[in-house]
Parts: structure tokens; sequence; C-alpha cells
């Protein structure tokens, strides 16, 4: 990896926001560094094509460097970032024309990016793991997605996301990775069963 | 088999095999890190008006799929207005007062801004790439247009 994330890669945001908007470069490709798995991944299982994926993600940068000197709280950075990107999504997703009135929890599970099939995973037991992950349902596919980020989402952060109570996330977490180990990929990887 | 796999060792396996197989693209890694700082202090115009995000507007429009469809925005910075029409690859715009500002178009950081000609009216014209854009009018910065 760069110079930035492994002269700033534990910096706090606090630290890192007030120095990126004094102008300091490596400081604004930490933040990006630290934040682009969290601006990814919350808006992955989109109707959207690959393009349009990654012009709401860049999007969802540019906006937060025009913002930044308005960031009050800078410990929230990684829940406006995915709250940021997932408008893009929908900004996008309706100038396609494109947007589904159906309950986003309706949609349909989504198939990994085909990214995924290219590159291969030695290790088995991810196999299995990914496999599961596939099978599940695209409610638990995205709240998992949600909840196994670094750096973390507070569950308060992902029910708002996900428009669920927050007190649901964790019950729900629960179910979700239930199934994973029900999935007839991880069985065999689970004991006692 | 006994390995385990408590919630905990299975939401770190989970985090991985979710950015191996589907990580970030380096490109567009690349071009959210050259995001322009020196946009941080400029003055931010204000979106104030979206056909696309107004529900009334968008109630009269043309069907899905249409062909041609214009995208209005207003902003506003100071005492000026910045009025644009997005149809497809052409921007058309107005700036008032028509005072002939500088005006730059932004595509994304690896693209040099465009500066477009404006006439007395405050009028001027541009051809766009799809994807994300701003204008900088004199020392105003419109938010990014998401499209």
């Amino acid at each position: 990896m760069g110079t930035a994330s492994d002269e700033l890669g534990q910096t706090r945001f606090e630290d890192l926001v007030p120095r990126a908007v004094a102008g300091d470069r490596l400081a604004w490709e930490a933040l990006v560094h630290r934040l682009q798995r969290v601006a990814w991944r919350s808006i992955a299982g989109f109707d959207l094509g690959s393009e349009d994926r990654k012009d709401a993600f860049a999007a969802t940068f540019f906006r937060l460097n025009e913002r930044l000197s308005t960031i009050r709280e800078p410990a929230k950075l990684p829940g406006w970032v995915a709250t940021t990107a997932r408008n893009e999504v929908h900004t996008l997703l309706r100038a396609r024309r494109r947007l589904r009135t159906t309950d986003p929890h309706d949609l349909p599970a989504v198939a990994s990016p085909d990214v995924g099939e290219e590159r291969v995973i030695e290790d088995e037991l991810k196999t299995a793991v990914r496999r599961g992950f596939e099978a599940l349902s695209a409610r638990c596919q995205e709240l998992l997605r949600l909840v196994t980020l670094d750096p973390p989402l507070s569950y308060a952060e992902v029910g708002e996301l996900l428009h669920m109570p927050h007190g649901s996330i964790g019950p729900t977490r629960q179910r979700c990775l239930e199934q994973l180990r029900g999935t007839s990929a991880l069985r065999p990887f689970v004991a006692g069963r | 088999m006994e390995r385990g796999l408590d919630d905990d060792r299975l939401l770190d396996l989970l985090g991985e095999v979710l950015d191996e197989t589907d990580p970030v693209p380096a490109d567009a890694a690349t071009t959210a890190r050259s995001a322009d700082l020196g946009g941080a202090d400029a003055e931010l115009a204000e979106l104030v008006f979206d056909s696309l995000l107004d529900d009334r507007d968008v109630a009269v429009r043309s069907e899905p799929g249409a062909g041609g469809e214009v995208r209005s925005l207003t902003f506003t910075a100071g005492d000026r207005t910045i009025e644009i029409d997005l149809t497809g690859g052409e921007l058309v715009g107005r700036v008032s007062p028509g005072d002939r500002p500088a005006v730059e178009i932004l595509q994304g950081p690896p693209a040099p801004p465009v500066p477009v000609e404006v006439d007395d009216l405050g009028r001027f014209r541009a051809a766009v790439r799809p994807g994300p854009l701003r204008l900088r009018v004199g020392s105003a910065t419109t938010p990014w247009v998401t499209r």
C-alpha cells in the first residue's frame, strides 16, 4: 500500500479531517483509503452497471471532499460515507429511471459481481463462506456486508441504512449467521451438524 | 472436522471474503484519491432545485425510457443564480447576473476543468461526458451533480 496508508493508517479520523481540510494530501488519501471499502460495499447488490457503481463511489468521495470542512463529528464518517454512497446510487437509479418502488428488502438475491468469479480463493473454508453467502437472501447479504466492515458501522447506522429498527440488527445478524452456517457449502465445516 | 466457526470467526472470514470477491476497483480508488483539495475552501454554491429530485415536476414529465429528457438544476451563490439543463451529452446553462463570469466544467479529477464561453446574456453551452460533473462559476463551485 502507499505511503499515506503506511504512515497514517492508524491515525484517527478526528486528526485526519482537519489535516485534509488544511490541504494535506496524505491525510486526504489516508481518509479515502480508510473509507473506500465502506463506500464500495455499501453500494453492492444494487441494479447498477459497474461504471455506474464506480461513478457513485467516486461521487461519494467528491462530496466528502467538498463537505470536509463541515464535518462536525469525524468519528461518524463511516456512517456518513455509507449513507452518502447509497444516496448517490438512488439518485443514479432515478436518473436512469430504474428506481424500483418496491420495498428494498423484497429485491431478489443478487449474485456476486463477476470480478469474484475470476479470482481463485485457495482456502477451501473461504470458498465455502463465499458460496454460502451467495446462497443467502438479499436481505441477509446486505446486512452481513454492512456488519463486517472495517472501520465498523454502528448498529444504529446500519439500522438507518436498511430502514430497520436499531434493536433488530443484532437478532437479524444472528439469524443470518445461522442461515450461513446452515448452507450446504458451510455445513461440513460446522462441528456437530 | 472441529474447526471453530463461532460468530466472530465467521464474521472475520466473511469480511475477508467480501473484500476479496468484490474489491474496490483500483481506478475508482485513484479517482477518489485525486479529488481536488483546493475545492474545500472554495465557495460552495447551493443546489436550490433539481427536477430529478422534485416529485411534482417528475409527475408531469415524460414516461420512463423516453429519450431526450431534460434535467434542470438551479444553484445560487451569493447574489448569483446558475441554471443548467442537462440533456444526454449536452449542457445548456445561464448565469445571472450575466456579467460574464469565468465558467468551467469539471468532470472528475483526472480530467482538467474545461472553460466554456459565456455570451452577453450569460448563456453557455457545452458537450459533457457521462458521469458526475460540477461547475465553477467565478469564485463559486457547485456541488457535484450525480448523473
